[in-house]
């Protein structure tokens, strides 16, 4: 089972797939100065240290096969502060999520701002503090 | 004077001002004075020693840092690196300004002193108790920071640990923190990308003190004689919030792993080797 899963994850990884990474780590290696805007299907939440992980099976610009993209967050301590919850997405969800890509052309991004279409309920980190406070 | 530099080694002048430097941050005069003995022993009047500790400042809530101050000061207070630590540093300044930042705490091993309380982004907050404040904090390598104000000297040959060993004074509402016995494994980090190794004879000199109701400074002297030329001050910025909604919560550094695993009974289980 152990080896089965070392293989899922080399797979990922060779397919070009941001698998996310560990520890308190920089963000330059995403390009923050764009953000683009993505449309898609989430297939999984992440709620976990150190970094909350948002994947997105995002809808491919003329038909075809969707592509499975991961957005970085920071922590859920953080996310917490900010209104977020383990339950601010669930697998089915359509969103559209602005977030600054990897500069590397792989398949993630961090992720900026996240809009849940059925509701139009829109999701921010708020890391400053008269940010957090305000209603 | 002169001749003075020409015929003395400079770590041997830099370790001379250390030493001056922890004489002058002895226990002086406090305003606060709190009914416990040194050496962590059980305090002669535990009702006292708990009363007092309604008197130091309040320190409530949990502490976010200032992360915008925190880039500010990246290139506008930049440490006297020695030359060598200085070459170190440019190089991984140059990979993370081109996108490839170093992973040096993708390893999930503590941030340790001084790092914690220059470059984390996640909360902290402080615990009073009787010859001891506690720092906790959450995710980030933020680990716990035990901090004794019982009046103990440092050990004359402490084991070395990832935030050292610290004794502090309360100078009015200032908390005048001595810190040594650092591990020299544990970085002097000025980005999540960027720092060295601390050389292994670092000594940290704090002052932490609010400036208005909300906001904490942390005054921060780093003598480390290996790295740096002389002592380094830098500031960094703390913003309080109160309230249970924004409590600090369990954070585990390699929690990241975005496969389940299950062992041979179907339990769900963690299991760090799938990264070796």
């Amino acid at each position: 089972m152990k080896n089965l899963c070392l293989l899922l994850g080399l797979f990922l990884v060779a397919a070009g797939i941001a698998v996310p990474a560990l520890g308190h780590h920089s963000v330059t290696m995403f390009d923050l100065k764009n953000t683009i805007t993505l449309t898609g299907t989430v297939k999984k939440f992440r709620w976990s240290n150190p970094h909350v992980i948002l994947w997105v099976d995002v809808d491919p610009p003329e038909g075809g096969e969707s592509q499975r993209w991961a957005f970085e967050l920071t922590s859920p301590g953080n996310l917490s502060r900010s209104g977020w919850s383990k339950r601010s997405f669930s697998p089915g969800d359509r969103v559209s999520i602005d977030n600054s890509p990897l500069k590397n052309g792989k398949t993630g991004g961090l992720l900026k701002r996240a809009v849940i279409l059925k509701t139009g309920e829109v999701l921010l980190f708020k890391w400053r503090k008269e940010q957090v406070t305000k209603p | 004077m002169t001749k003075f530099f020409e015929r003395t080694p400079r770590r041997a002048v830099i370790k001379a001002l250390n030493a001056l430097l922890i004489l002058a941050v002895l226990p002086s005069s406090t305003a606060i004075s709190v009914a416990v003995t040194a050496g962590n022993q059980a305090p002669a009047d535990r009702t006292a020693a708990w009363a007092d500790i309604a008197k130091l400042p309040d320190w409530d809530g949990i502490w976010l840092p200032h992360i915008g101050d925190q880039r500010d000061q990246e290139k506008g207070n930049v440490a006297p690196w020695s030359e060598a630590s200085a070459e170190i540093i440019n190089n991984m300044m140059k990979a993370e300004d081109e996108g490839r930042p170093a992973g040096i705490f993708n390893d999930c091993m503590p941030e340790g002193m001084p790092t914690w309380m220059m470059i984390s982004h996640n909360a902290m907050e402080f615990q009073y108790s009787p010859g001891r404040i506690t720092l906790l904090g959450e995710s980030d390598g933020n680990r716990l920071r035990r901090i004794y104000t019982d009046g103990r000297a440092h050990p004359q040959d402490p084991d070395l640990t990832y935030h050292g060993h610290s004794i502090a004074h309360w100078e009015k509402e200032t908390l005048v923190v001595d810190t040594i016995g650092v591990d020299p494994d544990a970085y002097i980090a000025i980005t999540e990308a960027v720092g060295v190794r601390n050389g292994g004879d670092m000594h940290i000199v704090e002052r932490i003190y609010l400036v208005d109701e909300d906001t904490l400074h942390d005054e921060i002297t780093i003598i480390a004689p290996t790295v740096m030329t002389k002592p380094w001050k830098t500031t960094r910025i703390f913003k309080r919030l109160r309230g249970a909604q924004y409590d600090i919560v369990e954070g585990v550094c390699l929690m990241g792993m975005d496969i389940d695993q299950v062992d041979e009974d179907g339990n769900a289980v963690f299991d760090p080797s799938i990264f070796e």
